[in-house]
């Protein structure tokens, strides 16, 4: 392909990028850009252009040992569940930036240490992204034109110049915002893109060499079987590379949580913790998505291209031999997304790693306590800017002076070592409070200083090509010192050695000093504040334990130079509202000091926050002791005010609940009063005409058809007084439980019937109708006597409720799931709203009856509902029903 | 949203359990001559396990997260 149409093709795409991270930006905050996939699809950086070559070129000469680079976040993913989760919250809470942050502040915001662990990432991430620009070089070289790459210096290398557009990108792109804990939506936005190009191109090629180029994998398999070290490539190996095996799978481990641009995009780009949610099953999916044709395509190689080319680049050379161009270039597009996004991301990180941890802390920081806010951002943002140059255009030396003599996969493997030495750090760090800041510094220089010996110095010898006896015979020839054989041990890599040793005294360096001394009471505070972040976390500020003397003047002229006069006001009305402080208040308490060391840990980092503020305060130290106190106190002042308002919330729901049950039983109280007259003045009116009657009896003269009138009035009175009284005691005893029910299965159409038939006669009377159509044949389970009388009660009182020859009263029977409901309504007036509640009470008689001596004994419904429910039954007036009342009440159906 | 303990647990032990699983011992029992479509058989393995461990992790999440 031609040289320049293959340049404009990587500018286009460029220039495509910067668009859409431009108007990605735009986007902030919208779903786009914002969503669970753009955070799984961002941590896909872990594929690199050495996953995506070097994986090919391993698995075509070393075999199997590829796989376990990524089955170690595999292994990973699921305890990103409790494990990132924590390390976001206490991220975000105190507005971390990148992990030299993290460490430095866990181990009381300790200065040396951010600069050690940034110099560490240094180390080992500059000559990985050497390797990036390298694959990018070499594949471009294939691509362009077949013949060999040919040097023409620097300005004549077309690398040079991406490594220049790509350093302009992250510094146009990565430093909108000087507070560098604020997500940068339209670079994220770019690595997604770029993930999905990398991952579907690399499955385009996939499928190509085994269905186009080969006959399906069987045939491949098949094929491949016969070529000399098949067996040695498809298989595990014997028991003593199964210790390299997991060695590199606990580097790759440890890589997905400490490598910069991975803590990057998981931590500080996360925009929501339940993205966590998508990203530990389909982020394992990705990266089985990407392996699944890496063996296939190597064996391809291996069958069709001859010895001598680059096993790395089997997936540029197999379509190339083929006379496929497009699709060469399409991979060559994929492998560039791929290396574009890894230099993005890591240059991004590191810069603020670089500027945070290192420039402002050890020497711009005076400069910036002098300056305006305005000029301050400016230098900061230069500050990163100058940082992200300096780091590409490092990396391109590297690359240059060399590269030639390493593969992908090894310089890769390189990277994993030097960045596993920030584990135990930061692993014990999360979850043992004693880990103290001087055994963190002294375990990781041991930790590195193994892998300069064991590792960095053989590469350096080598590359240099002097021979050396050291490398060969051991330090002053003791066998046992061999830089890649230390103590002997002769089956590991290179890299597993380095990994065993300098990883095992980095532990042991770093548990030993933390048992041996204590740390100071800073570092145990925020060693609290870290291990125990779910008990501090609500606390918050308070978690912080300070004690001195501070002016919120000083603070605050503090502020204004790195946030701005505005931001420092709103800033610090809220915290105000939030702690209930007057603002009047002239002293600062801890829980300012550490409000404000947040507020400028994001823009200058951690290390810088705590030197300005305390060139701004006097603080007084205090012991240890005294620190868990507080941090005891503040926890349970805490935890007594919930307790305490959840005690008062439960205090006031019971008042209230108190409050309704004596209005209840004051109008019970009233009803019972009100029935007592009613029954006094029923019993009085029998009572009164039997006396009149009995005396106008005794006069002898009266003529027998008179006297025989009187008798009957009194028999009827009589009558009408038993009634009554039956009634209260039928009521009673139900209510009491002490009638038997006479059960049995029955036809209710034949119940309803009977119970018409005995108010056809008053009903005719008042010119009322009444309807009833037949249900499907339907039996219930129950005493057909009392429900007779429970139909009878609703039946009169519909009949009393409406109006003479306009009545008309209806009987509906529906079929539930186990019960029967029956109902009765009438085109009466209907109940009003307020009696709802009480028709079921007894002696209750409903106010507005039209007549003015209250009608029946008040029992009726009461009676009724007795009744029901001695039926497991319920019964209940509809308020939907409109045109007047409707009664219903449900009775079991037969088994 | 949240997930109680218990259920991280889960998690957790599926993460253990696929340390046990792709390691010396009991990766080297499935490390032998056979093929299938054309994966030898470690392969096999890894990928099955690895396909397995999403859709476990995948049903855990799904119905606890909440």
């Amino acid at each position: 392909m031609n040289n320049y149409l293959l340049i404009v093709i990587i500018v286009a795409y460029l220039a495509f990028l910067f668009f859409l991270a431009y108007w990605a930006e735009k986007q902030k905050g919208r779903k786009l850009v914002n969503n669970p996939y753009v955070y799984v699809l961002s941590l896909a950086i872990y594929c690199t252009a050495w996953t995506y070559y070097g994986s090919v070129g391993s698995a075509s000469h070393s075999g199997i040992s590829f796989l376990a680079i990524y089955l170690g976040p595999v292994i990973a993913l699921p305890l990103w569940i409790v494990v990132m989760r924590k390390i976001i919250r206490i991220s975000k809470q105190h507005k971390i930036s990148s992990i030299a942050d993290f460490v430095s502040l866990r181990y009381g915001n300790n200065r040396p240490l951010g600069a050690l662990v940034t110099l560490t990432c240094l180390l080992g991430i500059i000559p990985y992204i050497s390797l990036q620009l390298k694959a990018v070089s070499e594949t471009f070289a294939l691509v362009a034109n077949e013949t060999s790459y040919v040097d023409m210096g620097v300005f004549g290398d077309s690398t040079f110049y991406i490594a220049l557009l790509i350093a302009i990108f992250v510094a146009f792109f990565g430093t909108q915002s000087t507070d560098a804990s604020k997500g940068k939506r339209g670079i994220m936005a770019t690595i997604a893109l770029e993930s999905i190009l990398k991952l579907v191109f690399f499955l385009v090629i996939g499928i190509f060499v085994v269905y186009i180029l080969f006959d399906g994998t069987t045939d491949l398999y098949q094929k491949a079987v016969s070529t000399p070290n098949f067996q040695e490539l498809s298989s595990f190996g014997g028991l003593e590379n199964g210790f390299n095996w997991m060695f590199t799978i606990c580097l790759s481990f440890f890589a997905i949580f400490l490598l910069p641009r991975q803590f990057h995009v998981a931590v500080v780009e996360n925009q929501d913790i339940d993205h966590l949610k998508k990203a530990i099953w389909l982020f394992p999916l990705y990266l089985l998505l990407f392996n699944i044709f890496v063996i296939f395509i190597a064996w391809a190689g291996n069958l069709s291209l001859p010895a001598d080319v680059n096993n790395d680049y089997y997936t540029l050379l197999l379509p190339l031999q083929q006379g496929h161009t497009t699709l060469a270039l399409m991979v060559f597009m994929g492998g560039f997304s791929a290396v574009i996004s890894m230099i993005v991301v890591s240059t991004l990180a590191l810069s603020t790693m670089v500027s945070n941890n290192i420039i402002i802390p050890y020497g711009f920081i005076k400069k910036l306590v002098e300056g305006n806010p305005h000029e301050n951002a400016k230098s900061i943002k230069s500050i990163r800017r100058i940082a992200i140059f300096l780091l590409i255009i490092v990396a391109y030396f590297f690359y240059e002076r060399f590269s030639n003599q390493l593969s992908l996969y090894s310089i890769g493997l390189v990277a994993f070592v030097i960045i596993a030495q920030l584990a135990p750090s930061f692993f014990l760090g999360l979850f043992w409070r004693r880990g103290t800041a001087k055994a963190a510094k002294a375990g990781i220089t041991i930790g590195l200083l193994i892998v300069v010996y064991t590792l960095l110095v053989p590469i350096v010898v080598n590359a240099l090509s002097t021979s050396s006896t050291f490398v060969e015979k051991g330090l002053f020839g003791y066998e046992w010192l061999r830089p890649s054989q230390l103590f002997g041990l002769d089956y590991l890599t290179p890299e597993s050695n380095a990994f065993l040793w300098s990883l095992s005294f980095n532990s042991l360096t770093f548990i030993g000093f933390s048992l041996v001394a204590k740390g100071n009471y800073r570092e145990r505070n925020y060693a609290e504040m870290f291990v125990h972040h779910e008990n501090y976390e609500n606390l918050q500020e308070g978690a912080f334990v300070w004690k001195g003397e501070a002016y919120v003047d000083d603070i605050k002229r503090l502020l204004n130079r790195f946030l701005g006069e505005q931001r420092t006001l709103r800033a610090l009305t809220i915290f105000n509202r939030k702690y209930n402080i007057s603002e009047a208040e002239e002293k600062a308490d801890s829980r300012l000091i550490n409000f404000s060391e947040k507020l400028l840990t994001g823009t200058i980092g951690s290390a810088s926050a705590k030197i300005l503020l305390a060139s701004v305060s006097k603080e007084k130290p205090i012991s240890l002791v005294e620190v868990l106190n507080i941090l005891e106190e503040n926890k349970e002042t805490k935890a007594n005010n919930k307790l305490l308002f959840e005690k008062s919330k439960e205090l006031s729901q019971m008042a209230l609940k108190l409050q309704m049950a004596n209005e209840e039983l004051l109008q019970q109280d009233k009803l019972k009063d009100e029935f007592l007259d009613t029954v006094a003045h029923e019993l009085k009116t029998p009572i009164t005409s039997i006396k009149a009657a009995s005396e106008i009896l005794e006069d002898e003269d009266m003529p027998v058809l008179l006297r025989q009138q009187f008798l009957e009035n009194i028999s009827k009175d009589t009558d009408r007084l038993a009634k009554l009284i039956n009634n209260i005691l039928d009521l009673e005893k139900l209510s009491s439980d002490r009638t038997e029910l006479n059960i049995e299965t029955r036809s209710i159409n034949s119940t309803v019937k009977k119970a018409i038939q005995g108010v056809e006669r008053i009903a005719m009377q008042r010119g009322a109708k009444v309807d009833f159509r037949e249900s499907d044949y339907l039996q219930g389970m129950y005493d057909e006597d009392r429900i007779l009388q429970v139909l009878t009660n609703l039946l009169s009182n519909a009949l009393k409720f409406t109006e003479k020859e306009k009545g008309i009263i209806r009987i509906v029977i529906a079929e539930e799931e186990n019960d029967i409901a029956i109902a009765v309504e009438d085109n009466g007036r209907g109940i009003p709203e307020e009696d709802h509640n009480y028709i079921f009470e007894k002696f209750y008689q409903s106010k507005n009856q039209n007549t003015k001596k209250p009608q029946g004994s008040g029992f009726g419904l009461a009676i009724c509902k007795r009744i029901v429910e001695r039926h497991q039954g319920s019964i209940w007036a509809d308020r939907e029903f409109q045109k007047g009342a409707r009664l219903v009440f449900t009775l079991p159906k037969s088994a | 949203m949240k997930m109680k303990k218990r259920h991280q647990q889960k998690l957790v032990v599926l993460g253990l359990v696929l340390f046990l699983l792709w390691n010396v011992p009991f990766v080297s029992i499935f490390d032998g001559e056979f093929q299938l479509f054309g994966f030898p058989a470690f392969y096999i393995f890894i990928f099955l396990s690895w396909l397995l461990a999403i859709v476990i992790a995948y049903r855990i999440l799904k119905k606890f997260y909440e």
